[in-house]
């Protein structure tokens, strides 16, 4: 969530300028990197409550969506398009899936554990 | 006055299994067709470059999520910090449920039509040193999003859950609550430097 804040903050800074690239695809990579290792770890848990962190990622993950959509509807409308586009629509991605899994292992963790099938 | 109230926010909460316990519905679903109705506006306003609606988004909105930060983090946080226990738990048990669906869409409304009406005004086109402010506003909204997405959303959600359960820990709800308290407080003082920011950028 950091990395795509700071590259979202760096790319704005220099709107309506054209944008380096370099920084946002490095801190994008750091982002999805980060992403990607925050599940595999969540996943490899046994004795966790499965049922209540889905139950809150399903309404989390909407409404980041809804919010995530709308950012990028904003950037569309503003003639953002080619590679910058594309860098702010993974942002985006990533911001809209990260925030639903911080908010569900942050309620689940305290949780009862599942009962096992 | 910040010590005082962590302290007492720290304070366990171990009568919160009381014989009253408040019922809590997580998110107010009676107020999301409101939310919806602000929303599909901000879309139409965002869609037509319609001014003065992205002005009054922007101001209402922002005015709204800056007033709401300072009194809770100065005002509601140290009251709720010297309550009682019971009191403590019946309060917030009301209070997030309402937070948590106000303040994202307060969030939404600010930032997207503040964005859209600093692009059709050609206010990010202007050269440095101004557009330091900028880049300025950008910060101190990374740093408020920082906070609020990564730990007071999620204590706040925590609680919520914990109230729920049959027997709250009231321990682990003090511990969260003492979070909620002290992050509140930081978004306020975060706040305060958007105040300095936004009435420099409109006094140019």
């Amino acid at each position: 969530m950091i990395f795509v804040i700071v590259g979202g903050i760096y790319i704005a800074s220099y709107v309506p300028r054209t944008v380096a690239l370099a920084i946002p695809i490095v801190v994008l990579a750091l982002a999805l990197v980060l992403l990607v290792t925050n599940i595999v770890i969540l996943s490899r848990l046994r004795d966790f409550a499965w049922t209540v962190f889905f139950q809150v990622f399903r309404w989390t993950l909407l409404a980041y969506a809804v919010i995530a959509g709308m950012i990028g509807y904003v950037f569309i409308d503003d003639g953002t398009r080619g590679s910058l586009l594309v860098i702010l629509v993974s942002m985006l991605l990533i911001f809209a899936v990260d925030i639903p899994v911080v908010l569900s292992f942050a309620v689940a963790r305290f949780q009862d554990v599942d009962e096992p099938a | 006055m910040a010590e005082a109230t962590m302290g007492n926010a720290a304070a366990p909460l171990r009568a919160v299994s009381m014989p009253e316990r408040p019922s809590i519905q997580i998110v107010p679903v009676a107020a999301v067709p409101v939310v919806v109705v602000v929303l599909g506006a901000l879309v139409v306003s965002i869609a037509g470059n319609w001014l003065w609606a992205l002005d009054f988004f922007h101001i209402v909105g922002g005015g709204l999520w800056t007033g709401v930060d300072l009194f809770v983090g100065f005002v509601i946080g140290p009251i709720v910090g010297s309550m009682s226990v019971q009191a403590r738990a019946q309060f917030m048990a009301k209070f997030m449920p309402r937070m948590l669906l106000l303040m994202p869409t307060l969030v939404t409304m600010t930032l997207a039509s503040g964005w859209q009406l600093a692009r059709h005004l050609n206010l990010l086109a202007v050269g440095y040193p101004q557009h330091w402010w900028f880049v300025a506003s950008f910060a101190v909204v990374g740093v408020m999003s920082v906070v609020a997405l990564g730990v007071l959303e999620p204590a706040n959600l925590a609680v919520l859950f914990e109230m729920r359960k049959p027997h709250p820990n009231g321990e682990r709800i003090g511990r969260l609550m003492k979070r909620f308290i002290y992050t509140a407080g930081i978004t306020g003082v975060m706040q305060v430097a958007i105040l300095v920011i936004m009435t420099k950028i409109a006094t140019w």
